[in-house]
């Protein structure tokens, strides 16, 4: 965390709310991003960042400064992400929008792009919420394993195998994209 | 030496591995080096997976919906009907919502009139009690909001998005300031027609060097903290 960071997160720990603004503007799109590969839905990504910087300002009092605040921002957006996804049940919704597929943007695609980005979406729905999570923020977040064993609060060999179950789910689904 | 399995080769793959000879080996083996492509090659299409850019105001929008949650302590709202009554940003259901608020201002202001007939003498209607206390807590966030907005503005806050914000308060500013006017709360009324130039000036003015006077600043938050929920204006 750098200085102007951690003097922000000590501002709105002592209930600075202009110094949570800046926190909340720096760390929304990422955030979003995180959000939308759990949720795959804009809206409820919105959703999703504005429960988890709450969740964070209300427990800021205990955030540990020498930690990391974008890392810390990511275990909650990313818990907050699962209880969406365990509220919502979202295999069923994710199932649905596999099939339409963003249509707006993906038809105007070859439907070879299209099949693609739907088989995606229908493999990343047939993980389990562990194997989602931990696939997304060592493939799409690039966090280390070390760094998504904390924020999954696994062991490091838990995590890893959530992320071998997770390769190969996605590799038996997707292997027909590409060999064909 | 070891057989390599296929979970080495997504350590490697990820620069997770922790056999320092790995990369030496695979590099070294063709068929090794065609297993870790065919790994790649593979997953190759979850960076195709769709992930939209969120637009520049996303970090704007979440804080105006979550501020006056977070002054409150209370959990945060879904978004769908309920969040857009109670979003404070421009959108046809806010505006709505603000509408709503100005329509029952003036139904308060009828209400306080001599001729107002009470159902029961000397007492106030439920709805009246219910319709004040909506009043107070919009107009409350909306204050609050502009004290942040107009504190950040006072230190040197000079981010570019305070411009969107600036400009998504306008409006409900000036319905608001018509609210308390029919609602007959001329000192809320001043002071939120006092706001309304320095607001579209800031909006008008990304690099936000908008001098901000600390008098009104002390009159906003006086007011946001008399505006008590269960007391009317």
């Amino acid at each position: 965390m750098n200085r102007e960071e951690q003097k922000l997160v000590e501002r709105a720990a002592k209930g600075d709310r202009l110094a949570f603004r800046s926190l909340v503007l720096d760390n929304s799109a990422a955030m979003f991003r995180l959000a939308f590969r759990f949720t795959c839905d804009a809206h409820a990504a919105e959703d999703v960042v504005q429960e988890a910087f709450i969740k964070a300002f209300q427990k800021l009092s205990g955030f540990n400064l020498d930690a990391s605040f974008s890392t810390w921002m990511h275990r909650i957006t990313v818990n907050t992400a699962m209880d969406y996804l365990r509220r919502e049940q979202t295999r069923d919704r994710y199932e649905q929008e596999a099939a339409e597929c963003q249509p707006d943007r993906i038809d105007e695609r070859p439907d070879r792009e299209t099949d693609i980005s739907r088989e995606t979406l229908a493999a990343m729905a047939d993980l389990t919420d562990l194997e989602r999570a931990a696939l997304t923020l060592r493939h799409f977040e690039g966090h280390s394993i070390a760094e998504i064993a904390e924020t999954l609060d696994l062991t490091t060999n838990a995590c890893k195998q959530a992320i071998f179950r997770a390769v190969k789910k996605m590799r038996a689904a997707l292997k027909p994209l590409v060999t064909t | 030496m070891t057989k390599i399995t296929d979970n080495d080769l997504i350590l490697l793959y990820y620069g997770e591995h922790e056999d320092a000879e790995l990369p030496r080996r695979v590099a070294e083996d063709p068929a090794l080096r065609a297993r870790l492509d065919e790994l790649s090659r593979e997953l190759e299409p979850l960076d195709r997976f769709p992930v939209p850019e969120p637009d520049p105001e996303l970090g704007v929008r979440t804080w105006q919906r979550i501020s006056s949650r977070i002054a409150e302590g209370s959990v945060p709202q879904r978004s769908g009907w309920l969040a857009s009554l109670l979003a404070p940003r421009f959108s046809f259901a806010g505006l709505f919502a603000i509408v709503a608020v100005a329509g029952l201002a003036f139904l308060l202001g009828r209400e306080s009139a001599p001729e107002m007939t009470e159902g029961v003498a000397g007492t106030t209607p439920a709805f009246a009690i219910d319709s004040r206390r909506l009043l107070n807590t919009r107009v409350g966030e909306h204050l609050t909001e502009a004290d942040v907005l107009l504190t950040g503005l006072a230190n040197a806050d000079a981010d570019p998005r305070n411009a969107d914000w600036a400009a998504a308060m306008v409006l409900s500013n000036r319905i608001y300031a018509q609210a308390a006017e029919s609602a007959g709360h001329d000192q809320l009324a001043r002071l939120l027609r006092e706001m309304e130039p320095i607001l579209i000036e800031i909006a008008n003015r990304p690099d936000s060097s908008v001098p901000v006077d600390d008098s009104l600043l002390f009159r906003i938050r006086t007011q946001a903290e008399q505006l008590d929920p269960n007391e009317p204006i």
